[in-house]
C-alpha cells in the first residue's frame, strides 16, 4: 500500500479494530495527546484517591504550618493564609472540579445528543422547534444564569443536603451548566445526523420498516458516538472553567474546596499584594493544565474524526 | 391516470404494475420568480410512465443520467412517493415493501460501517417479524460461504463485490417476488460485475425472483434481461423483448444509445452523430421530448406527445413513441 512504515502501521490499525477504539489507538500515537492524557489520567487518580495522595483534607482547625510560607521541601507548593498546605488542598479540589466537569459533561450530552438526533433525523416542524429552543438557550450567558440560579438554589435546598455523597450545592452547579451548554451540542449532532439521514444505508432501513427511533439508535447514534466524545471533553474543559468562576466569587461550596475556592481564598487574604505568588499559582496552573488537556485531547479527537472521514468516504 | 390497453397482455396479471406514474420534483424559486408571481418551475422526472414485471421476469430499464430511471426505481421501491399514477406489487400499493426488495448502486453506502453484516440482513427480519434463521439462508443464497463466518464480520472487510452480495443477502432474506436493482454493478470491478449477474440469474431461476434492473450499460441491459424498457427524459420511448429492442431498435434514441456503445470492431466507423448534445436540463421540449436531438425530427414531431404504438416489423409487444419510426433507415 504504502512505503511509509507510519502510514503502514495506521492502514493495520485501520484494518483490526474498527470505530471508537480505532480513533483510540491513533490518538495514543500522537505525543500532545499522549501526554494530555497522561495529565488527566493524574488528575483523575488524584480526584477518586486523594486522601492516599496528600492525606486527609486540611480544614483551619488541623492546619499545623505557620501561614503563607512559600513553596519548600516540606510544603511543595506552600502554605495559604491559614497555614493549610496548598499541595494538598490543590489535590483534594481535582475532585470537585472532575465531578463537576463529568457530570456536567454528562447532562450535556444526553439533552444535546438526544434533541440533535430527534431534530435531525425527523426535520420540518420538530426540526425547526426543537433548534428554536437551542437557540434560546445558546444564547443564554451560561454564567450570569448560573450566577442567578446557584444561590436562589442553594437557600431552596440548603446548604447541608447531600444527594450520592455530592452536596446540592455543587449538584446546582452541575445542572446549571448542563442546562446552560447542551444546545451547541445539540447543534453538531444535528448537523451530523442530517448528513447521515440521507446515507444508503438509513434510507434502506427506513424501506425495510425500521422506526425512527430504532434508525436513530442503530445507524445514527453510533456514527456519531466519536463526535460526542470529542465534543464532551471540549465539555468538560468549559464546565470546569464555569465551576472555577462560581467558586472564585464566593457561589461554590465552602465546604468541599475547589480550585475556584482557593484561588477566592487567595484573593481575599490580598496573596497578590503580599506577594505570595504561590497560593494564586497552585489552583492557577491546575485549572489551566486541565482545561488545556482536555482541550487538546478533545480536538485530536475531531482531527482524527475529519482523517476518518476521509478515509472511510 | 388513464388507463391503456396493453399489446402484450400476458394471462395473468403482471407482479408489478405501473400505470401514469409522474414525478415532478420542485424546483427552489428565485426571489425575482417569487416578486414576478411566476409559478415554481418543476422539474418532471417521470411523465406518464407504464410499466408491467411478469412474475420471474428480468426487465431492464435503461437511459441516460437524468432520464428519470433512479426516480422511477425509488417510486417502485415506495421510497418517494408519486405525484400521479398507480404503482402495485400483485394488487397493492407501493408501501408493501414485503414483496419488494431493493439493491442500490453503491455497495460501500448501502452497509453501516458500524454495524456487521449479520446485524444488517437481520434488520428487516426484526422489522417485520420474520423468523432470524432467514439471516444465514440469505447469505448462503447469495453465495457468501460459509454463512456463519460472514455473520459477524464488518463491510469493512468486504470487496465491493462481497458488499453487493451481502445488499443482495439483505434484499433476498425478506422473502421478495419483485427486487429493484439500481445500477447494481456500475460501481463493481469487471470481474465482480459478471459473477453479480450470474447471481442475479441463478436467483430468477432457483427462487423465481423478478427483477427489475436500472442501467445506463445497454451492454448489460442485452446480457441479463428478457425484456428492455427505454427512458428518455421521464418518458418510456421503447419497450419490447431485449432481443428485438437491442437488435431491431425502432426510436431514433435507442439508436443513438446502441451506436454510442464501444466496437470490438477497431476498424468500424464511429457513429456519435446520432444523437446531438446531451439530455436538456431545462423544460421539455414539446411534442416528442427527443426531437431537438434527433437527426431524423420533422415539424410534425413538435405538435404532440407521439403515443406507444406497435414498432413497424417489430415483434409481440414490441412498441415505440415515434412518429417516423416506420420512415426511419434500416440499421446498417
Amino acid at each position: 500500500m504504502s512505503a511509509s512504515a507510519s502510514v503502514n502501521l495506521s492502514t493495520r490499525i485501520r484494518k483490526r479494530v474498527s470505530g471508537g477504539n480505532r480513533i483510540a489507538l491513533l490518538l495514543l500515537r500522537r505525543w500532545d495527546a499522549r501526554i494530555a492524557i497522561m495529565i488527566v489520567s493524574l488528575l483523575t487518580l488524584s480526584g477518586v484517591a486523594p486522601e492516599t495522595l496528600v492525606g486527609p483534607l486540611q480544614t483551619a482547625t488541623t492546619a499545623t504550618a505557620d501561614a503563607l510560607l512559600p513553596p519548600s521541601g516540606t510544603h511543595l507548593f506552600g502554605t495559604d493564609d491559614l497555614g493549610r498546605d496548598l499541595l494538598n488542598l490543590t489535590v483534594h479540589g481535582a475532585r470537585i472540579s472532575l465531578v463537576v466537569g463529568a457530570l456536567s459533561a454528562a447532562i450535556t450530552l444526553v439533552i444535546g445528543g438526544g434533541i440533535g438526533m430527534i431534530a435531525g433525523y425527523r426535520g420540518g416542524r420538530v426540526d425547526a422547534l426543537l433548534m428554536r429552543v437551542a437557540d434560546t438557550f445558546l444564547i443564554l450567558p451560561t454564567f450570569v444564569l448560573a450566577l442567578i440560579l446557584a444561590p436562589i438554589l442553594r437557600e431552596l435546598i440548603g446548604d447541608q443536603t447531600e444527594i450520592f455523597g455530592i452536596r446540592t450545592t455543587l449538584l446546582t452547579i452541575v445542572a446549571v451548566i448542563g442546562f446552560t451548554s447542551w444546545s451547541s451540542t445539540a447543534r453538531i449532532v444535528r448537523s451530523q445526523t442530517l448528513s447521515l439521514r440521507e446515507r444508503t444505508f438509513v434510507e434502506r432501513a427506513r424501506l425495510v420498516g425500521l422506526s425512527p427511533m430504532r434508525i436513530i439508535a442503530r445507524h445514527i447514534f453510533p456514527n456519531i458516538r466519536t463526535v460526542l466524545v470529542a465534543n464532551g471533553i471540549v465539555v468538560i474543559a468549559g464546565s470546569i472553567l464555569t465551576e472555577s468562576t462560581l467558586s472564585f466569587i464566593g457561589l461554590g461550596d465552602p465546604f468541599q474546596p475547589s480550585w475556584g475556592t482557593i484561588l477566592g481564598n487567595a484573593q481575599s487574604a490580598a496573596a497578590p499584594s503580599l506577594g505570595a505568588w504561590w497560593f494564586i499559582a497552585a489552583p492557577g496552573c491546575a485549572i489551566l493544565i486541565t482545561v488545556v488537556a482536555c482541550t487538546i485531547i478533545g480536538n485530536a479527537i475531531d482531527e482524527l474524526l475529519d482523517r476518518d472521514v476521509r478515509v472511510q468516504r | 391516470m388513464s388507463e391503456q390497453p396493453r399489446a402484450n397482455t400476458s394471462a395473468s396479471a403482471p407482479l408489478l404494475r405501473v400505470r401514469g406514474v409522474s414525478v415532478t420534483y420542485a424546483a427552489q424559486r428565485s426571489i425575482a420568480d417569487l416578486l414576478a408571481r411566476r409559478p415554481a418551475n418543476g422539474i418532471v422526472a417521470l411523465d406518464s410512465v407504464d410499466l408491467d414485471v411478469n412474475a420471474g421476469e428480468i426487465v431492464a430499464v435503461v437511459g441516460e443520467s437524468g432520464s428519470g430511471k433512479t426516480t422511477l426505481a425509488r417510486v417502485i421501491a415506495g421510497l418517494i412517493d408519486a405525484d400521479e399514477g398507480v404503482v402495485e406489487v400483485e394488487g397493492e400499493g407501493p408501501n408493501d415493501w414485503r414483496s419488494v426488495g431493493m439493491v442500490f448502486q453503491d455497495p460501500y453506502e448501502t452497509l453501516d460501517p458500524k454495524r456487521t453484516l449479520g446485524e444488517f440482513v437481520a434488520e428487516g427480519l426484526e422489522a417485520q417479524g420474520l423468523p432470524m434463521d432467514r439471516v444465514n439462508t440469505s447469505l448462503e443464497a447469495a453465495e457468501l460461504l460459509p454463512a456463519a463466518a460472514f455473520r459477524d464480520r464488518v463491510p469493512e472487510e468486504l470487496s465491493g463485490g462481497q458488499r453487493q452480495r451481502v445488499v443482495i443477502a439483505g434484499a433476498l432474506a425478506l422473502n421478495p417476488k419483485l427486487v429493484i436493482a439500481d445500477e447494481p454493478v456500475s460501481m463493481l470491478d469487471v470481474s465482480m460485475r459478471a459473477q453479480i449477474l450470474k447471481l442475479i440469474e441463478q436467483l430468477r431461476r432457483d427462487q423465481g425472483i423478478a427483477w427489475l434492473f436500472i442501467t445506463h450499460d445497454l451492454s448489460l441491459a442485452w446480457a441479463i434481461s428478457d425484456r428492455v424498457v427505454v427512458l428518455y427524459l421521464g418518458a418510456v420511448v421503447e419497450e419490447g423483448a431485449a432481443e428485438q429492442v437491442l437488435r431491431n431498435p425502432a426510436h431514433p434514441y435507442t439508436r443513438a444509445l446502441l451506436a454510442a456503445l464501444p466496437s470490438t470492431d477497431p476498424g468500424a466507423a464511429s457513429t456519435h452523430s446520432l444523437a446531438a448534445g446531451e439530455i436538456p436540463q431545462g423544460d421539455t421540449p414539446s411534442g416528442c421530448r427527443f426531437r431537438n436531438r434527433c437527426a431524423h425530427a420533422v415539424e410534425a414531431c413538435a405538435n404532440k406527445r407521439p403515443p406507444l404504438e406497435a414498432a413497424p416489423g417489430g415483434g409481440a409487444g414490441h412498441r415505440v413513441a415515434c412518429i417516423r419510426a416506420a420512415e426511419l433507415p434500416p440499421l446498417s
